[in-house]
């Protein structure tokens, strides 16, 4: 396995008006690992995340994708790196005119300018990944939440990202339909993609994580593998928390 | 630029027809103010009949909204001007652009109201008649001030659109502000009487833009985008 | 009753000021185009403008929609055709009508467009700018589309008072529809061509007043 660092946050920063949201945040992602952010809402997590592809805007610091700083360079540099940097939604965000197929067409089309038959091709690859090659046709409307969510990997996936952010992928679901997402992931991770994941789902993170990430008022608290941090935790803030989520 | 100032904004000509332009302010305002009481009321009286759902006076409620909605208020204003001396009704300039503004905005209002209606959960007039109030006391009290409320933003805009109209008077010799200044401007060969006319436009209902922003970031605020 | 008749509904004025009233009506038909398309161009321009993060765009575009709203229609016609040749530009009234209606058409439009894009939340700009899409590509392909489903009566109930305003032109005689009745009733001295012109307005309009009802009730539903 290589440890080439896929994706790097250095002293990353960002507040909202007065509002210090991340104070200072240090993290490196090694290529095909999984590594699992938790921590209390409004610890900064999703911003965290949101901030990986500079849909939040970072107050200071860089985030650095496969060598490159995507904190420098124009805006085209910046579309060009966002199709590097795979996002999923707790909100799924299909779009809501487009069959399914169409949704996973799009960005390869308008972004990375392959060819509409080039697109479907690899469109119907990603769906039959996550198993629902038989849907294309469909509306998002007419899928359950865990279909679309589904859906929105495989829209992310067909462009081959180097690296994968998970925002709270399954809070929006049904239980029953959790599974079937989380299975997808693990899919993922056999196949070696490189993922970022906030969730609360803390049995996904002690099977699958290579480490866990325990945030807590804009900083990382605590990190280290899913046995350290679930079995032998060391800071008293990590401790309280898993207690409260755990119980 | 000063040949362009001189055209349009000549104080000697602005200073002379003054005067005019402020009386047909003033003939705009108490028309759009009749029309404003006259539409909205019959509006909502309608509106409020049409909840009774007698068959009938529906479909003659549909029917007006309908016609009143799609017909160009000048087409009415030219017929019940010119028409109707034909039959031996003689109606004044302003009392026809009354009638014809009024019954647009009846008809415009009578929509918004019921659409104000149709939005009021079945369960609020369960709620009102299983606790006695009555059908006409459910209208009243729970129903009406719920669609009202949803009503304001659209009827402020359709309101600012018709009472606006009250321009289209200049076309049957009402004197109102646009004849004024047409007159004004062929009497002097100038066009500042039309810039006195834009302004006066402005200065009357500049207030009325600002309410329906105002109304609409409201509701857009309510509606919690 | 039959004075009545005959001065409103007689068939045989009708029909020989029909062929006038046709040539009218085809006037009336381009002048339509010419300003709906107009305005639904001009009005996105604005609309865009003015949801600009950019002060110097957002600002005129809010003094464009504010001033064009509160100017009666006429007034701005008038201004145009009769002022502007004072500054020595001559203009044909077919253009003073389409300058006029397209100065105010696109801020009514351009309000429609804004609620429309307003409507169309955030986490879809999100998705798409997360898969590398430009701006524009997600204004376009992902963002326009919805907002112009969630806003369709609203478009076009504006798209019919664009069809009633265009009989306003009638003032600058051009010879549209209105201009067409209203010249056979004075030759006529019979308000029948009149009442065949409301007749032909509400053959073409009260379908689609009837389709933006039906439509709003769904919405409300």
């Amino acid at each position: 396995m290589t440890n080439r660092p896929m994706l790097e946050i250095v002293s990353l920063q960002k507040r909202f008006g007065d509002t210090v949201v991340l104070r200072d945040i240090n993290l490196k992602v090694a290529q095909g690992d999984l590594v699992f952010i938790i921590g209390p809402s409004g610890s900064g997590k999703s911003t965290m995340l949101r901030c990986c592809n500079r849909l939040e805007e970072p107050s200071g610091g860089d985030i650095i994708v496969d060598g490159r700083n995507i904190m420098s360079g124009t805006s085209r540099d910046l579309d060009r790196m966002r199709l590097k940097v795979g996002m999923v939604f707790q909100g799924f965000h299909l779009y809501p005119h487009m069959s399914v197929v169409k949704n996973v067409m799009l960005a390869q089309c308008k972004a990375l300018g392959r060819s509409a038959e080039e697109a479907r091709a690899r469109a119907m690859d990603m769906l039959d990944r996550v198993g629902l090659a038989h849907k294309a046709s469909a509306m998002p409307a007419e899928l359950s939440g865990g279909q679309q969510q589904r859906v929105a990997i495989a829209r992310a996936l067909a462009l081959d990202p180097l690296v994968m952010l998970f925002d709270e992928p399954t809070s929006a679901l049904d239980p029953e339909l959790v599974g079937s997402v989380l299975s997808v992931m693990k899919d993922l991770k056999a196949k070696g993609m490189t993922m970022l994941v906030v969730s609360h789902e803390m049995g996904f993170a002690r099977e699958t994580a290579d480490r866990v990430v325990f945030m807590d008022g804009g900083l990382v608290v605590e990190e280290g593998s899913p046995e350290e941090i679930f079995g032998a935790p060391k800071a008293d803030r990590t401790r309280a928390f898993l207690s409260r989520v755990t119980r | 630029m000063a040949n362009f100032l001189t055209t349009f904004f000549n104080p000697d000509v602005m200073a002379r027809y003054l005067p005019d332009v402020l009386s047909g302010m003033l003939v705009a305002v108490w028309i759009g103010l009749a029309v404003v009481v006259a539409g909205v009321l019959t509006g909502l009286a309608l509106a409020c009949l049409r909840t009774y759902r007698i068959w009938i006076c529906n479909i003659l409620i549909v029917c007006f909204a309908d016609i009143f909605r799609a017909l160009p208020p000048l087409v009415l204003i030219l017929l019940l001007y010119f028409g109707l001396p034909g039959v031996g009704v003689r109606l004044s300039g302003p009392m026809v652009l009354f009638i014809v503004l009024s019954l647009t905005l009846a008809a415009f209002a009578e929509e918004i109201f019921w659409a104000g209606f149709l939005s009021v959960d079945r369960g609020q007039w369960e709620a009102g008649i299983s606790t006695g109030l009555g059908f006409g006391g459910t209208l009243l009290y729970v129903a009406l001030p719920q669609a009202v409320r949803l009503a304001i933003p659209p009827l402020v805009n359709r309101v600012l659109a018709i009472t606006k109209m009250t321009a289209l008077g200049s076309v049957i010799g009402v004197s109102e502000i646009l004849s004024a200044a047409t007159t004004a401007q062929s009497f002097s060969g100038s066009a500042t009487p039309l810039s006195l006319a834009a302004i006066a436009y402005l200065v009357l209902f500049m207030p009325l833009v600002f309410a329906a922003r105002l109304f609409e970031r409201r509701r857009d605020q309510n509606q919690g985008r | 009753m039959q004075n009545l008749i005959d001065q409103f509904f007689n068939l045989s004025i009708m029909a020989k000021s029909l062929p006038l009233m046709l040539s009218g009506l085809w006037m009336t038909a381009r002048l339509c185009a010419a300003v709906i398309l107009l305005g639904l161009a001009g009005g996105l321009l604005v609309a865009l403008a003015n949801l600009s993060p950019r002060r110097w765009l957002r600002l005129p575009s809010i003094v464009f929609t504010d001033i064009f709203r509160a100017l009666p229609p006429l007034v701005l016609l008038i201004f145009i055709y009769s002022g502007l040749p004072f500054a020595g530009i001559e203009i044909s009234p077919f253009a003073a009508v389409a300058l006029a209606f397209l100065l105010n058409n696109s801020a009514y439009y351009a309000e429609v467009y804004r609620a429309g894009i307003l409507s169309v939340g955030k986490g879809q700009w999100e998705a798409a700018r997360s898969t590398g899409l430009s701006q524009t590509q997600t204004l376009i392909s992902v963002v326009l589309p919805q907002a112009i489903r969630n806003v369709l009566p609203d478009l076009l109930s504006n798209t019919v008072e664009v069809v009633k305003l265009t009989s306003l032109a009638s003032v600058v005689s051009l010879s549209e529809l209105l201009y067409a009745a209203n010249m056979a009733r004075s030759i006529t001295y019979n308000a029948s061509p009149l009442v065949l012109a409301a007749l032909i307005y509400l053959v073409i309009l009260w379908p689609v007043v009837r389709l933006v009802s039906r439509f709003q009730r769904r919405l409300a539903a």
